[in-house]
């Protein structure tokens, strides 16, 4: 029974609209048609209406959980044109804040995909571990997504002493936690039915179509801008970059939760660090930019994300690119789904854990 | 995962009942927008605000400052910015309402005029502050009074006649 | 009209009524263990249901009679009919709620019963089953006819297992009525020791049967948005979800007469706890693809089950 199902702009597995037809043979799907742009919402032109400062807060209002990914390509890029260094301590708080970020994005996909699957506890029970992550965010910056922590120059906030030790005993909790749930993963036969040998994007296949970010560690391709080009502080800091061999959705999900560890030892490393640095020492003034264009990247829980910021010297940005990391990964999904079922769909197009805000800026 | 799942069964759930318990934000939380005792009425809030969230009004002989908190992206940039402490992000955090009037906070303040020309030189708080703050550098005296009635294009002119008055008394 | 004076009205009409027919079928079809006692458990099954669920959770959980208020709002709303959908699209969860209502008039609790009754039952759950089917293919949207193929699928699997272990039960207690088979219990005991094996794989087919994870592919919320359910709703989802709630009580009542049954109340409280059972297994456990039920009830279960008839039969 040939039917073209369509995993359509609204849908209960995905959490942004965008289109997929899904051709079947029956329960096997031998064609996808993929089509973006329900979410544009024409950023790049606004932020050529605002000042550089201004538009900080608009790229940071491009996704609510990449919030810190965006802001942070963007001032490196504009600090580039600008030729300023920021302060060594400015580097690190970014760092902590952008490692929170990302332990608080993959425990977030986790949820998901569990939630997909079938498996409502687990979904319920990572989320819980996640308002630890939250809560930190929200004492240290003020707020649980969108944390305004970037200006040009460095950091508008300092992480003073009385942060770090609850900062350090929510890391406890959840570094215990996730290793309870890749012990879950792992374990749980149910999960593995659905998980293992399904949505397998070969590591040919994801080098050539550029994807980035854990939906290419899990194919072998080892791509990571904190390795190959360090940004922030990570050359600085020692962690591990995850690559795993078989490309199929448990791959990409041990990938993301082992991810999780490695952030945790890094925001270790840099709360240790920063004792030793100066506090209030956490931004240089800039007084103009002049004109010139850089790229700012930056590897969000996502993928590879870069700004590409071109400046005339006059208050305003003359133009802003944006290219975030689902734009890229979001071509691999045909490759992923050929072959298998329908019930298979949900799950795989989960697993490159989709920002469909990003993708359509 | 499932010992846990049974165990849950006897343990406090890890939900709040909110709206029925409090459920505080914390301290340093970015929430509701609202002008302190010390607006002096300058504006750089307005200029500032990314979402353009805050306009400067004048009405006959008062500063109007608006704030709409349906716009507000509570980033904290007027904050930042406002040198006189005016403005601060609040910890309110529930602000749902059905009265379309307290989505708008205002603020008022007189202003004062040039003797000159008549137009606006700023409100008089920030007048005052002002005085406050250079009143340790010093003055002469008796430009005092010229300097603070007059706007800035005609201090400009009047400083620029007494000057050239000055310059040809001496040749 | 005060309640208490209906006692005395009741008993006035069945005095003068019972002296012109039998009441015993009217009070057996209507209150107990008819409409008013099913539609009562049926309720505080799904109420607990969703209340455990959420305990497990680390939440706190509706109310127990939640069910009872979704029933009633759903009634109050617009129940919107797609163009591409036929008339079966009213009618099936008619059927199906009408068929499994009729299930619980024949248990040993004082219902009705007559000889070969447990076959009418394996037949009337199934209608139930295929009008959840017909309602995915009447709707008219490319997911409700996945969702109808999926539980076509899936009955034609565990119909396997579940045969089996009836017929074993049956053999056993030399009767197919369920009044027979509780009444061999009574006398020799329990059989769920006595038969295992179909115990097992008579459990293991109620997760299939009611919608519950591991089995609950074809009311898949998450990949085909609900299955048969997509297009429904108004009064014809809560026709629709009612029928399902019965299914719990009825279906899980079904395991307890066959293999736990002592007397009336223990029969109440072993439901209760198989209930509580399944739920535990639902929250533990990820929905499984097709094929793979499809291996585990034929191959497993099935093999399982007939192990105990050849046992029993021999």
């Amino acid at each position: 029974m040939d039917m073209v199902v369509q995993f359509g702009p609204q849908h209960l597995a995905l959490a942004e609209p965008e289109r997929f037809k899904v051709h079947t043979e029956g329960e096997k799907v031998v064609d996808v048609e993929v089509a973006v742009g329900y979410n544009h919402r024409g950023i790049e032109k606004l932020a050529e209406r605002k000042t550089f400062e201004q538009d900080i807060l608009l790229v940071e209002r491009i996704c609510g959980i990449c919030s810190m990914s965006h802001p942070v390509a963007f001032t490196q890029a504009v600090e580039d044109i600008a030729g300023v260094d920021i302060p060594e301590r400015a580097n690190y708080l970014r760092m902590i804040i952008a490692e929170l970020e990302r332990i608080h994005s993959h425990l977030l996909w986790a949820g998901i995909a569990a939630e997909i699957i079938g498996i409502e506890t687990l979904f319920m029970y990572i989320w819980k571990d996640r308002e630890y992550v939250l809560d930190q965010l929200e004492i240290i910056t003020g707020n649980r997504n969108h944390y305004a922590w970037n200006t040009i120059g460095g950091c508008r906030k300092d992480i003073t002493e009385k942060h770090i030790p609850p900062l350090l005993t929510a890391l406890e909790v959840v570094e215990r936690r996730t290793e309870y749930y890749i012990d879950a993963f792992l374990r749980n036969r149910t999960i593995r039915a659905r998980l293992v040998g399904t949505g397998i994007l070969p590591r040919e296949d994801a080098r050539k179509l550029c994807t980035v970010g854990p939906t290419a560690r899990a194919s072998g391709y080892a791509v990571d801008v904190r390795k190959d080009d360090p940004h922030l502080a990570y050359d600085k800091v020692d962690f591990a970059e995850i690559v795993l061999g078989e490309g199929d959705n448990m791959a990409r999900a041990k990938v993301r939760l082992l991810e999780i560890l490695e952030s945790v030892k890094i925001i270790r490393q840099a709360a240790k660090a920063i004792k030793g640095l100066p506090e209030g020492d956490i931004a240089v003034p800039v007084a103009e930019i002049p004109p010139g264009e850089s790229v700012g990247r930056y590897e969000a829980p996502r993928g590879e994300v870069f700004h590409y910021v071109k400046s005339n010297g006059t208050f305003y940005p003359e133009r802003v690119k944006v290219r975030a990391p689902t734009y890229s990964n979001i071509q691999a999904v045909p490759t992923m789904l050929m072959g298998d079922t329908l019930a298979d769909v949900p799950i795989s197009l989960a697993s490159i854990d989709p920002c469909f805000c990003c993708t359509d800026r | 995962m499932e010992i846990e799942a049974f165990l849950s069964l006897f343990k406090k759930p890890f939900t709040v009942k909110y709206p029925f318990e409090p459920s505080p934000a914390p301290e340093g939380f970015r929430g509701r927008t609202e002008f302190t005792d010390d607006c002096v009425g300058c504006g750089a809030c307005a200029a500032v605000c990314p979402a353009e969230a805050i306009t400067v009004r004048d009405e006959g002989d008062t500063r109007v400052l608006k704030v709409d908190h349906g716009l507000c992206i509570f980033c904290g940039t007027c904050q930042d910015t406002c040198p006189w402490e005016g403005i601060e992000l609040t910890e309110k955090f529930e602000m749902a309402t059905l009265d379309k009037e307290t989505v708008y906070d205002e603020v008022e303040h007189e202003l004062i005029f040039c003797e000159g020309c008549g137009g606006v030189i700023t409100t008089r708080k920030h007048m005052e502050k002002i005085q406050e703050s250079i009143k340790d550098v010093g003055l002469i005296d008796k430009d005092r009074a010229t300097i603070e009635n007059l706007c800035t294009s005609c201090k400009r002119r009047h400083f620029a006649k007494e000057i050239s008055e000055a310059m040809s008394l001496g040749s | 009209m005060f309640p208490y004076r209906w006692p005395v009205l009741i008993r006035v009409s069945a005095v003068r009524i019972g002296d012109l027919m039998d009441v015993q079928p009217f009070i057996s079809v209507l209150i107990v263990p008819g409409l008013l006692f099913t539609s009562v458990m049926a309720f505080l099954y799904a109420g607990m249901y969703r209340k455990v669920r959420a305990r497990m959770q680390n939440r706190r959980g509706p109310p127990f009679v939640q069910p009872f208020y979704d029933f009633i709002k759903l009634l109050s709303k617009d129940s919107i009919k797609p163009e591409k959908s036929g008339m079966l699209f009213t009618w099936a969860p008619i059927i199906a709620l009408a068929s499994v209502l009729i299930v619980p008039i024949l248990f040993p609790i004082g219902g009705l019963s007559f000889a070969g009754d447990l076959i009418v039952v394996i037949y009337v759950l199934n209608v139930s089953a295929i009008m959840l089917a017909v309602g995915g293919f009447s709707s008219g949207s490319p997911f409700g006819a996945v969702g109808g193929s999926r539980e076509v699928t899936q009955l034609f699997a565990y119909e396997l297992p579940l045969a089996i272990s009836m017929v074993a039960v049956a053999v056993k207690a030399s009767s197919f009525s369920l009044v027979g088979i509780a009444g061999a219990q009574e006398a020799g005991g329990m059989f769920f020791y006595q038969l295992p094996f179909a115990c097992i794989a008579f459990l293991s087919i109620i997760p299939a049967k009611i919608g519950l994870q591991p089995f609950d592919i074809p009311e898949a919320e998450q990949e085909i948005l609900g299955g048969p359910f997509v297009e429904y709703s108004g009064y014809r989802l809560a026709i629709f979800t009612f029928a399902n709630q019965v299914k719990y009580f009825v279906v899980i009542s079904l395991a307890v007469i066959l293999f736990f049954w002592r007397n009336w109340w223990q029969f109440l409280i072993t439901g209760f706890l198989l209930w509580l059972l399944f739920i535990f297994v639902k929250i533990i456990s990820a929905r499984v693809k097709t094929d793979q039920s499809f291996v585990f009830f034929w191959q497993y279960m099935g093999i399982l089950a007939l192990v105990d008839l050849v046992r029993v039969v021999i």
